[in-house]
């Protein structure tokens, strides 16, 4: 698994504080802060590999505006840039992990 | 698909699109704003995601002035294709849409240089733009030790903002010394409150005990799946490394910038004519004392017509919301000279400080020698510094026929991270200078667009390559 131990980033604690939600990664629940962004989101819950190149090389969040495409992850069926996702309750996010494994 | 017409439509709402926006309808002009966030702002003044996120105040006050000026704001568009005349076809979570109008401002900010070093594609490596981001948009920090490393004020704004949050910094390494700033500091003196701030950002950085060195770069990460460590080397006045004084330092975050380049695409792909300027920042548009480009009712500003910092990008913004009211017949000859008299002036004094900040930043040539020839280059094609190198050899002139013969650049990303990279190794193997090797043209989709989105609202010519596909 690539799933890092530890969380990679921490939100401030007035974030950590706001409305909770849960989202699914592959299958598993992670809990989330209903509104902030998924890429903060998924490395708070230990998500640092996001998926794989084309070459199989580990890629993760790397601008974080929407231009390198290196976070993309299947958001509710559609690949997007997890960097410009708003996080909702219940939002399955399918990162594609298998290639590194 | 619905379709809108304006008097005007301003891509971008960062400082520069804002007040041209603005500025525009104080005139009586029906002005759409495109952008990409979910609230004006730009990168610089970047709104919170989230309620609970504190915002600048900079930022608050740019958005309630947006609010109350009657301008449209289509929030959370992407924008893949603009046509003449003009039509600025956008996607979001809606679907797609047209917003016409006979005048367009463009104001799409800039992209970030980060050198590529070995292990630099590891997660854990973020931009120095991307961490400020982090910071004022999501509330956010690296949970463990990080490094902060490139040139440029925003060096210590993401150290001194890390350090504010309550993170760990355990290295802060800049490309300029002591003497580089100094030099400036005339030209940084005319801003004495941003130059104040600069200079507390450090006394919070030496306050913490951070490892602070100037002159140095990062020259490889470590790690396996993630950072585990950064290596750092102190470097010449030319950015060349002095072998042999390496030093790693143990951290699980990176943050790193090299500099900014401007976002010229849309305007390329509408054929407005470019020329290079290095102090700004590489090829900027060609624009008249009132920020009209070489193409009718076609306007510029702010960072991407030429990086001169967030002041300057208002004013700017300002003068082409001028002019543009001046054009549409909004505003008479007299008046639009005596408004917009000052706001150059205004501009040439802010444009100052910003270009001496963009000189101090502009890379020097020893850089390019920690681009190892295995070390990725491209990331979205996986492609390394000798693919590049083989391709110059075999006879690739320019970033085109660099793109043609590599597929470097031909990626989601279209080549915006790795260009500057890819250039500046062209020109070094052909021993000329980077203006030599252009750019790649720009053309539609200027963003990955899901297929889906674009069924029955494109012309053959407008097909995008395929999306990202990471499996
Ligand atoms: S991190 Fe670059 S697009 Fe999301």
């Amino acid at each position: 698994m690539l799933k890092t131990k530890t969380v990679a980033w921490r939100r401030s604690p007035l974030l950590e504080s706001a409305t909770p939600c849960q989202i699914t990664v592959d299958g598993h629940l992670i809990a989330a802060v209903a509104g902030e962004c998924l890429a903060t989101a998924l490395a708070a819950g230990g998500y640092v590999a996001l998926g794989a190149s084309p070459g199989g090389r580990i890629r993760g969040v790397f601008c974080m505006m929407g231009v390198c495409q290196q976070c993309v992850a299947e958001v509710d069926g559609i690949i997007r840039p997890t960097c410009m996702v708003v996080v909702r309750e219940g939002m399955d996010v399918r990162l594609s992990l298998e290639a590194l494994s | 698909m619905t379709e809108q017409a304006f008097d005007l439509a301003v891509i971008g709402a960062g400082p520069a699109g804002a007040a041209a926006a603005i500025e525009a309808a104080q005139h009586g002009l029906s002005v759409a704003l495109v952008d990409e966030q979910t609230a004006p702002g730009g990168q610089v003044y970047r709104a919170p995601v989230h309620s609970a996120v504190a915002a600048g105040a900079e930022g608050i006050r740019l958005r309630d002035r947006v609010e109350a000026s009657g301008v449209s704001h289509f929030r959370e568009r992407t924008v893949w294709h603009v046509a003449q005349g003009f039509t600025v076809s956008c996607v979001s979570a809606a679907g797609v849409e047209r917003v016409s109008a006979p005048r367009l401002v463009v104001a799409a900010g800039t992209v970030e240089n980060v050198l590529p070093v070995p292990g630099g594609t590891l997660p854990g490596v973020i931009g120095l733009a991307g961490a400020t981001i982090l910071l004022k948009a999501h509330g956010t920090i690296p949970a463990g030790p990080t490094v902060v490393a490139g040139v440029g004020p925003l060096v210590y704004a993401v150290a001194a903002g890390i350090l504010a949050a309550g993170g760990q910094i355990a290295a802060v390494a800049d490309l300029a010394g002591p003497r580089d700033w100094a030099a400036r500091l005339p030209a940084l003196a005319s801003r004495p409150s941003i130059l104040a701030q600069g200079l507390r950002w450090m006394a919070e950085i030496r306050r913490a005990g951070v490892k602070l060195r100037f002159r140095h770069t990062v020259v490889a990460v470590d790690g396996k799946r993630s950072v585990t460590a950064v290596l750092l080397a102190p470097v010449d006045r030319t950015w060349r490394i002095r072998a042999g004084r390496e030093e790693t330092v143990i951290a699980d975050s990176l943050a790193m910038g090299h500099g900014l380049v401007p976002a010229g695409e849309i305007a390329q792909a509408l054929g407005v004519e470019h020329v290079f300027r290095a102090e700004a920042g590489g090829f900027v548009p060609r624009l008249d004392d009132f920020q009209r480009s070489t193409v009718a009712g076609l306007y510029l500003a702010g960072d991407g017509a030429g990086i001169a910092g967030a002041e300057a990008a208002g004013l700017a913004g300002r003068l082409a919301g001028l002019a543009v009211a001046r054009d549409a017949g909004m505003l008479e000859e007299r008046a639009f000279e005596e408004k917009a008299r000052p706001v150059q002036r205004a501009l040439a004094r802010a444009a100052r400080f910003g270009r001496a900040i963009s000189a101090l930043m502009a890379m020097r040539p020893g850089l390019l020698d920690l681009v190892a020839q295995d070390t990725v280059v491209c990331r979205c094609e996986d492609l390394d510094r000798a693919v590049i190198e083989g391709a110059a050899a075999a006879g690739a002139q320019d970033l085109n026929q660099l793109k043609s013969s590599t597929r470097c650049g031909m990626g989601p990303c279209q080549g915006r991270i790795c260009g500057e990279f890819a250039a500046r190794i062209l020109a070094r193997h052909h021993g000329v200078n980077r203006e030599v090797i252009g750019l790649w043209t720009a053309r539609a989709p200027f963003r990955p667009v899901p297929l889906d989105s674009l069924v029955g609202a494109f012309e053959y010519a407008d097909i995008p390559k395929p999306t990202f596909d990471p499996r």
